[in-house]
């Protein structure tokens, strides 16, 4: 990130903080999207991010780890969405719509539904360390970091989130072997 | 596929397959209008400023979160302590308070210059044996109601407020005053003249004796009634805190024998003897050293003694004998002892003893100033001690071998001595202040 273009915003130069916007949305919206499952939901927590980022700007001291600043941030919006609308609805896995998703030989579409329902099992704070760690690509540290937690934390946390995650992949596939319609 | 063969490696990739490739295109616009409704916070109200952020390690949230409590738990001492007046610690030197003295059955305050008297209670009960707590903010005493036949325990504050009576002489009736004020047959603490505050001032230890029954009792200061502790068929008296308030010594022993300090915890549990000579007279409180690791007491050897121990029972040590020895103290900072001796009879004055705290290099003050008749040593165990400075020796002087009518101030240094005139009084003690 442009240390000189944070400086900017840090000051109160609004232009400067909407160029900050437009070069680091994308992964804040990629990441909100991955933890909360819908797109909806990702916009508002992630415009709700970059309006508190906004407001909260002038206590970023080190313009250096602005980007580590938006993400723990952006992951606190994400829990706080993710709780209103757990209250609100439930949606079917099947309604999502993925957003430009790009084809990997290692996901067949048949399989993307049983990670869905997996992943979406999981309490967000477990999808979020796997996000973290998994698609952003960040190390331990970091992941605690945007967590704001310590290391230690961090670690269990992804590991109990494979281990759920592992779980319920194979509830899954054990389910799907059972013979359909009532069992004689 | 299996998908649990390789989690981590079908996570990364259904992310990036299933991740949006980018934000919704009016996403940016609608951040930038709503930002020009949003005021900025200054840094310093915003948690995450004083809170390890992003940039901090988590060790250093760590010390972040440990310096935060250290310091709220600083502020939160400041205020307390703040808003308290500051008062010494229980044992060691302090700065000179007033002393409180029994006159005639009131209880008296005066400065150690004798002015500045202020009377803490008055009217027909007979107070007596005042004692202040060791932070100097309450003051203990005897108080007979006229025509009663027991003492109350009373608990005063330091200017004579919050009168609390908190207990009751169980064996009451053994010796009233009479309207001299003298105590006929009833001279010593036995009848529950001395009281031992608890370090931490929350309680008081005293014995009650009237003819053949004595009893150790603890008193709470903030509740009336008392408990009887230790093993009654002892006959403790003279309970004495220890500077810890883990222990209480007490002199007791129902036959010759079996006379002699002991040593049991503040509840009354693990009593046990702590001397093996000659037995305590029972007659006057042994005195803690004020590290806690020794005392002083008087005992009985065909002569009144005064001896000194540690109490692990190791090295008891005779220091003086005479036809009268005791009345022992340590001085506050536990370098030097003082105690009252007579080699014989009334018509002899006592004289005042001041020696290193193994009893070494004893110093003796027969005259010093002092008329004819010299310390009272009546009052026993009230009538000689040290300032709480630890600058001077205190005592009480006789003109007729009976009454006592002055304060002596003597210091052991170069023997000058200062004596206040002060007819009627029977006992005294000084208020310790915060350095």
């Amino acid at each position: 990130m442009d240390r000189y273009l944070v400086q900017r915003a840090i000051s109160g130069d609004r232009d400067a903080y909407t160029e900050l916007v437009r070069q680091s949305i994308d992964r804040s919206y990629a990441l909100a999207s991955l933890v909360l499952r819908d797109p909806e939901w990702a916009r508002d927590a992630t415009q709700e991010a970059y309006v508190t980022a906004w407001r909260d700007l002038s206590s970023l001291r080190d313009p250096d780890r602005f980007d580590a600043w938006i993400r723990r941030i952006v992951v606190r919006s994400c829990y706080r969405e993710s709780s209103h609308e757990r209250r609100r609805r439930h949606v079917d896995v099947h309604q999502l719509s993925l957003v430009g998703a790009i084809a990997d030989s290692s996901v067949q579409l048949a399989h993307r539904d049983e990670l869905e329902r997996g992943f979406r099992r999981l309490d967000p704070d477990l999808r979020t360390v796997l996000v973290l760690r998994h698609y952003m690509d960040l190390s331990l540290a970091e992941v605690a970091e945007s967590l704001g937690v310590p290391i230690g934390t961090a670690k269990s946390r992804l590991n109990r989130a494979t281990k759920a995650m592992r779980a319920n992949l194979d509830a899954d596939a054990r389910s799907s072997l059972l013979p359909e319609g009532p069992l004689a | 596929m299996n998908p649990t063969n390789d989690i981590d490696r079908v996570l990364e990739a259904w992310f990036w397959a299933d991740a949006p490739v980018g934000a919704p295109s009016d996403l940016v616009a609608a951040i930038a209008a709503a930002t020009t409704t949003t005021r900025r916070r200054p840094g310093w109200l915003v948690p995450d400023r004083w809170m390890p952020g992003p940039r901090h390690s988590t060790t250093m949230l760590r010390y972040a979160l440990l310096a935060g409590a250290a310091l709220l738990v600083a502020i939160t001492a400041v205020l307390i302590v703040g808003s308290r007046p500051a008062v010494p610690p229980p044992f060691g030197p302090a700065r000179p308070g007033v002393f409180a003295l029994s006159i005639d059955g009131d209880i008296v305050t005066t400065a150690q210059d004798g002015s500045e008297r202020a009377m803490l209670t008055t009217g027909d009960a007979w107070d007596y044996n005042p004692m202040f707590s060791r932070d100097g903010t309450k003051l203990a005493f005897w108080s007979r109601p006229a025509g009663s036949s027991a003492s109350d325990l009373v608990v005063i504050g330091n200017d004579g407020s919050g009168r609390r009576t908190v207990a009751r002489e169980e064996f009451g009736g053994w010796c009233a005053p009479t309207s001299a004020g003298i105590f006929p047959g009833c001279y010593g603490p036995g009848a529950g003249a001395t009281v031992s505050w608890s370090p931490d001032g929350s309680s008081l230890a005293y014995s009650n004796t009237a003819g053949n029954q004595a009893q150790i009792f603890i008193a709470r200061t903030d509740s009336f009634g008392s408990t009887p502790i230790g093993d009654a068929s002892l006959k403790g008296q003279n309970p004495s805190w220890s500077p810890d308030g883990s222990t209480i010594a007490f002199s007791g022993g129902a036959y010759d024998d079996e006379r002699g300090v002991y040593l049991m915890r503040a509840d009354g549990t693990s009593v046990r003897r702590l001397t093996k000579g000659p037995g305590a007279t029972g007659a006057f409180t042994a005195a803690w050293s004020p590290d806690g690791r020794r005392l002083v007491f008087p005992g009985s050897n065909g002569y009144s003694t005064l001896f000194v121990i540690n109490i692990d029972g190791s090295d008891e040590r005779q220091i003086d004998s005479g036809s009268f020895v005791g009345g022992a103290s340590w001085s506050p900072d536990g370098q030097r002892l003082a105690w009252l001796h007579s080699d014989a009879n009334l018509d002899h004055p006592a004289a005042i003893v001041i020696a290193d705290d193994d009893g070494s290099n004893p110093r003796s003050y027969p005259n010093a100033g002092i008329p004819r008749h010299g310390l009272a040593y009546d009052a026993f165990s009230l009538c000689v001690g040290w300032s709480v400075d630890g600058k001077q020796v205190v005592g009480i002087l006789t003109s007729d071998g009976i009454v006592a009518d002055r304060l002596l101030q003597i210091d052991p240094d170069n023997g000058k001595t200062v004596i206040l005139d002060t007819p009627g009084l029977r006992a005294w003690n000084q208020q310790r202040l915060a350095p």
